[in-house]
């Protein structure tokens, strides 16, 4: 529940941007006859919202409503007092505060006279609000998560950038584990003060002290000695993108070198293009592949898991997990990758 | 252990209410419900919790990271993977006749339209009361969580400099609250002067002389928030803000006294909102400028009660409390005080030691 610095910055995401996102969404919405597109967002559920908008809830939840004409509408229970802040950070939205977000959303829209309503992940929608809406909308209300997930098959150089960028503050922030760190609070709070100052909007570490006796990432006390391979995890969220980075720890030099060529490879790897990594993981001596697992921001989660079997899905970046072991040692490391996830010979999805 | 003592309140308070299973749901925002039932933090994505009486509780989690996580922070929970919480969650309650759910809030559509049977019974009401009265294990961690409060105060003191960013000054006291272990803190910060109508996450905006910076700091330990608000200002205050911080300063005093066993946090509210209509701000204690005059502390930095004057929530012993007559001052703008407290008999135990003055800093630079 921690938000770091949220500022608009038009060179990062412009208002030409979100014009062009929305468009795109309409695209897909008359291709199914929707006269109009409801999102819901709420803290961990942003990603829809601030993809359209580039607004990230900080507090309470919010519908967002696209139709096929006009600045679209962000309801907030956010109060007045709020109207300016979040006006800074959702310039292409009219924004009206309600206690009742279904009744005001159903009313907007029985006032435009909109009767072909589709609600973006519809079922996770919270009952309170779903009951409201398909109670007073002039016609039920459909699903339409796949309009939203369709309109943002391919990624815009924005989105790209951005990623980027949350992925940049990630890897420096992981480069300021201390050589001499003792305790996961050392670990934690170096990398979460460089995150910080580099201008995330939000961070979460996680770490395996000791990699040799439990390679699972998790959130220990502060006083727990780090052992001998420890591996840290910091996703970092930048103007509404998530990306995370892993990286493993050793305190042998040899160890350590063989682990930084390991993760160069892996960097190379998740930088081709997805088609080009159907081949095999890199190999590399004394390299063993356990498993992996890509997320990508598919629907209203920052990230979402890819269930590796769903075939015909396109997906315009990600993030990339590995584990396996080197010399007998595990080992995780996460990148940003591009494109779809790989059809992976020798290491089964997790 | 505190889990199993949570565990025996609530399977005892599901009992009386004549419950077969409990749906318990949380994410990272609300995350109470689903800690105080499971044990589990929960970060990212949405979790679920069934409570049954004589099963161990089953939690379920979207998320493969989070899977991983509570697997090893809760080492005495079932915990199991699912792509969809209600498939999981649901299975499970085949024969459950009567099934609470908590808090209502998050309950998603498709409870409803997947669930046979009778409708799903609201067990917020009952839980509440749980997570409102605390345990003399909860109390143990509040009170170790307020003196880590009072610290952070102290460093966001001396971090907030004339010249730096909003947002350096939060990033200097998150890394403090890793480094002494604090798992969550809720942090607002504001700046400046009478255009400054609230507190928001920092903005970027460079501290200058002259501004009234206010923060509320809200750090957690396992699971448990407690809250500080404090106001600063950069260079000497003028007399017209020591005038201001004073009202706040008595509202504050007033609304601590009204806090007592039988009281209502409607009593605690009004005696602050007193003191700004005894000198004609009671514009200012209005949703217009404000939103609550303090609330509950517990696994929710926001937790019940709100103290609002329309909130008749009868104040019992064992409730930790922030009491904070927040809100806009026309002559210099936004101006934060607070302090939490556990109720008591004869008398309320103040939490956060930190002095209750209008803090001035004169260093600068980053």
């Amino acid at each position: 529940m921690r938000r770091g610095l949220m500022m608009w910055r038009n060179e990062e995401l412009s208002n030409v941007d979100l014009e062009r996102r929305i468009a795109r969404l309409r695209a897909v919405m008359a291709s199914e006859n929707l006269d109009a597109f409801i999102a819901y967002g709420n803290f961990v559920r942003p990603q829809v919202i601030a993809h359209l908008t580039g607004f990230t809830q900080f507090w309470g939840d919010g519908l967002l409503v696209v139709c096929p004409d006009g600045r679209p509408t962000y309801f907030s229970v956010l109060t007045n007092r709020s109207n300016s802040w979040i006006a800074g950070l959702n310039p292409v939205c009219e924004i009206v505060h309600t206690p009742n977000l279904g009744t005001a959303v159903a009313d907007h829209l029985n006032t435009l006279n909109r009767t072909a309503v589709g609600i973006g992940e519809y079922g996770s929608l919270p009952e309170r609000i779903a009951s409201v809406l398909s109670q007073k909308l002039k016609a039920p209300p459909v699903e339409a998560g796949h309009v939203f997930a369709k309109s943002r098959e391919t990624a815009d150089g924005a989105e790209i950038n951005l990623m980027r960028r949350a992925d940049g503050l990630a890897a420096a922030g992981i480069q300021q584990v201390p050589s001499n760190a003792k305790h996961v609070g050392d670990v934690v709070s170096a990398v979460e003060l460089a995150v910080r100052l580099g201008g995330c909007e939000d961070c979460h570490i996680a770490v395996a002290p000791n990699m040799i006796a439990d390679a699972r990432l998790a959130r220990h006390r502060a006083d727990t000695l780090l052992g001998d391979v420890f591996a840290v995890r910091a996703s970092v969220v930048r103007h509404g993108v998530l990306s995370r980075r892993t990286r493993t720890y050793a305190v042998d030099a040899k160890l350590a070198r063989k682990l930084s060529c390991l993760e160069a490879a892996i960097a190379t790897w998740c930088e081709t293009e997805a088609p080009d990594r159907r081949a095999a993981l890199p190999l590399i001596d004394d390299v063993e592949w356990h498993g992996w697992c890509f997320e990508t921001p598919s629907g209203s989660y920052q990230l979402q898991t890819v269930d590796p079997h769903r075939e015909g899905e396109r997906h315009p970046y990600g993030v990339m997990t590995l584990r396996g072991t080197i010399e007998g040692n595990p080992w995780i490391v996460t990148q940003m990758a591009v494109g779809s996830p790989p059809a992976v010979r020798d290491a089964s999805s997790e | 252990m505190i889990i199993k003592a949570r565990s025996e309140a609530l399977r005892n308070a599901c009992g009386i209410a004549g419950y077969d299973a409990l749906i318990v749901f949380g994410n990272a925002w609300q995350g109470d419900y689903l800690r105080y039932a499971s044990g589990f933090g929960i970060v990212e994505g949405e979790g679920l919790a069934l409570v049954r009486p004589d099963r161990p509780v089953s939690l379920f989690l979207d998320q493969p990271f989070e899977f991983e996580r509570a697997q090893v922070e809760c080492p005495g929970i079932d915990v199991t993977l699912v792509t969809d919480l209600l498939e999981g969650g649901i299975a499970e309650l085949e024969g459950a006749a009567t099934i609470g759910v908590a808090p209502m809030s998050l309950a998603p559509h498709h409870l409803w339209r997947r669930r046979a049977g009778k409708d799903p019974v609201d067990a917020t009401p009952l839980f509440d009361r749980l997570l409102m009265a605390k345990l003399p294990e909860e109390l143990a961690l509040i009170r170790t969580c307020a003196r880590l409060a009072d610290e952070g105060y102290e460093v966001f003191r001396h971090a907030a400099r004339i010249g730096r960013a909003d947002y350096e000054v939060v990033a200097e006291v998150e890394a403090f609250f890793r480094a002494k272990g604090a798992d969550d803190n809720f942090m607002l910060i504001g700046s400046g002067g009478t255009e400054v109508r609230g507190m928001a996450p920092p903005s970027g905006r460079i501290l200058k002389s002259g501004d009234l910076v206010t923060t509320e700091l809200t750090p957690a330990i396992d699971g448990y928030y407690v809250q500080i608000c404090r106001t600063l200002v950069m260079g000497e205050p003028s007399g017209i803000q020591r005038t201001a911080f004073g009202i706040f300063s008595e509202a504050l005093e007033r609304g601590i006294a009204a806090v007592r066993p039988g009281s209502t946090a409607s009593d605690v509210a009004i005696a602050q909102n007193e003191v700004f209509r005894g000198r004609g701000l009671g514009d200012f204690v209005t949703t217009q400028y404000t939103r609550v005059r303090g609330h509950g502390l517990g696994l929710f930095t926001d937790s019940k009660p709100p103290i609002v004057e329309s909130s008749m929530t009868t104040i019992e012993p064992n409730m930790a409390l922030i009491v904070h007559p927040n809100t806009y001052h026309p002559d210099v703008g936004y101006i934060v005080l607070g302090d939490a407290l556990i109720v008591g008999t004869p008398g309320n135990e103040i939490l956060t030691k930190t002095a209750r003055e209008l803090f001035a800093n004169q260093g600068s630079g980053g």
